[in-house]
């Protein structure tokens, strides 16, 4: 069987398979280096040059690394990169917890099939809609003058809790990560259900009959089953959030950012953008900092989630 | 059975009975905490102004329908919706095409180059997007392709594609090579091998492919926002950002719950006619994990 196997995977490419791969492959690999690489590699190069975005590219701008000192002290840039990792661990704690609370609680607890599939349908709701309608609505909720974020506290004795000038204006991560933690919680709690519906129901079965509880089942057999998965969505949360956060700042808050709120993306855009002077170079320096902390932490929760293997492997 | 263990099992269950009451408290309260904001959206958008500020649960009196009217007129959602329409289509049609092919190629071509260009595409999709939106949008401009729904889609379709490839190429790998090697012997050439027997053998996943696709692009904000400076180009997502902003300066919020409505509901509408296969592919993506 696995001889087999290896001759078909051994097979020298004939003419056939060449010609499908440049009709099919090679056109959207070129594409990519030029929609994916070049950009990339274009940031690079600029971030060496003081540039408006407007003029023409001259060697007078050159300024070497001088961009690059000037992004690492500046005090704004640091909050950025600490306010991504708060919103990106806040987020991992509560997808996290709260998928595999409901992942295993809608397939073992025996909740009725059409019950169980209401929290699924409902759940999964914010996943299809865009960040834009959520972020609006979320600010309508919590709106200090007509939002129901704070009757209810109210109404539930919590007024304390309730931020004088405005939950974004106080609390912006905190709202950042409830929001799109909000957002995650369906998709990944799907996958976790699709994974625990694959563990072989004799494996329950034989464990009923050695006499192992509920409980010991959970220990022993689910939770090691989805472990796989749960990093799978660990990794997955982390290389999403670098670019969300930033959408969902964007969406939210807008040119109303501080120190407080502001995360890597939105810095790199608003210095490209948003300010009156834009500055592009000094803007990409940004991102290819931020290049590389992504590169870097990717690499490393590889490493200590999965040892050798790669995520998708 | 013995008397012991029929009792032992009762027990059992009656945990059960109050772990399952105890967590369906949480499972309500996160359905309320999903669905209420949406649900007090639509309310809203039937509300006068003056009824929105003197108690925002309340109910609407008399549904002031006419906040649907104003808001499609004035905020023209007709041409955001077109707008929206045509950049799903041409994503969309691109974006089977090649990553239907690509996850052929990566899941069943064996050789280095192969291995090499999925290990490129693997980490290229790392990368954060956000850090080619600028650079991206200065190449544009400089070939005056800004304002280009056709460019934008192009974008969509390119930057998405190794998602979906390795979405796929995981379903793909699952097929028998003993089906391809037998096309093979028959004098199969590879274009009849995918379209004869990759492609009707992974419909259900170039379905889910095409729903993931068709809500990303329908939802996408970031790179249309700064893409799409003229209004008439305006997608869907842009314009109800445009349209809340300018909302703040004529305060009828009737109006901009309605036009909030009006881009929520046929995204919920299709949704809730494709739940079934929505989260089918979705369990069916974690061949993306493999």
């Amino acid at each position: 069987m696995s001889r087999k196997k290896n001759k078909w995977l051994r097979q020298p490419p004939d003419r056939s398979k060449i010609i499908f791969f440049l009709c099919f492959c090679l056109p959207p690999l070129l594409l990519y280096l030029l929609f994916g690489v070049y950009p990339i590699l274009n940031s690079v190069y600029v971030s060496l040059f003081e540039w408006s975005g407007f003029d023409k590219l001259t060697s007078d701008a050159f300024v070497g690394l001088g961009n690059y000192f000037e992004v690492i002290t500046e005090e704004e840039f640091l909050c950025a990169i600490r306010n991504d990792f708060i919103i990106i661990l806040g987020k991992e704690i509560i997808i996290i917890a709260l998928t595999v609370l409901f992942a295993v609680s809608l397939t073992r607890l025996k909740f009725r099939k059409g019950e169980a599939s209401l929290y699924r349908f409902v759940f999964f709701i914010p996943n299809v809609l865009s960040v834009v309608i959520i972020s609006i609505i979320w600010t309508f909720v919590i709106d200090p003058n007509f939002g129901i974020l704070n009757p209810v506290l109210r109404a539930v004795g919590l007024a304390d809790l309730i931020p004088a000038s405005g939950w974004t204006y106080e609390h912006p991560l905190g709202v950042i990560t409830f929001v799109a933690s909000w957002c995650g919680v369906g998709m990944f709690m799907l996958i976790m259900i699709a994974a625990i519906n694959g563990i072989n129901a004799e494996m329950y079965e034989s464990a009923t009959i050695d006499g192992a509880n509920e409980w010991k089942q959970l220990r022993y057999i689910t939770l090691p089953a989805i472990r796989e998965q749960s990093k799978f969505i660990v990794v997955t949360i982390l290389y999403q959030s670098f670019s969300s956060n930033f959408t969902m700042v964007q969406a939210m808050l807008g040119s109303s950012v501080n120190s407080d709120s502001v995360v890597m993306g939105m810095f790199v855009y608003q210095n490209s953008f948003d300010s009156q002077w834009p500055r592009v170079g000094y803007s990409y320096s940004a991102a290819v900092i931020m290049l590389v902390i992504t590169a870097a932490v990717s690499l490393i929760v590889n490493r200590i989630m999965s040892g050798r293997r790669s995520v998708y492997d | 059975m013995t008397d012991g263990k029929r009792k032992n099992k009762l027990k059992e269950s009656a945990g059960a009975v109050v772990c399952r009451q105890i967590i369906r408290i949480f499972l309500i309260f996160w359905s309320v905490l999903v669905a209420f904001p949406i649900v007090w959206v639509l309310y809203t958008s039937l509300k006068t102004n003056k009824e929105f500020f003197a108690s925002p649960w309340s109910l609407p009196g008399v549904p002031q329908w006419k906040n649907y009217a104003e808001a499609w007129n004035m905020a023209k959602f007709g041409s955001y919706f077109l707008n929206s329409i045509v950049t799903v289509v041409i994503t969309l049609a691109i974006t089977l095409i090649i990553v239907a092919a690509n996850a052929y190629v990566i899941a069943k071509y064996k050789n280095r180059f192969i291995a090499g260009l999925e290990k490129f595409y693997m980490v290229a999709m790392m990368v954060p997007a956000v850090l080619m939106i600028v650079p991206l949008y200065y190449f544009a401009d400089s070939l005056r392709m800004t304002d280009s729904l056709v460019w934008l889609s192009l974008i969509y379709a390119i930057q998405g594609m190794p998602f979906y490839v390795f979405m796929m190429a995981g379903f793909v790998r699952g097929i028998h090579n003993a089906l391809l090697e037998a096309a093979t012997i028959d004098g199969a050439t590879q274009f009849q091998i995918f379209f004869r027997i990759i492609l009707p053998l992974s419909k259900p996943t170039l379905f889910m492919v095409m729903l993931l696709n068709i809500m990303g692009t329908w939802n996408e904000y970031i790179t249309a926002l700064t893409f799409i400076r003229d209004e008439s180009k305006y997608t869907i997502a842009i314009g109800l950002s445009y349209l809340t902003n300018s909302g703040v300066y004529d305060v009828n919020y009737g109006r901009t719950f309605a036009g909030l409505a009006i881009a929520l509901i046929p995204i919920l509408i299709v949704y809730g006619i494709f739940q079934k296969q929505i989260q089918q592919g979705m369990s069916s993506s974690d061949g993306v994990k493999g």
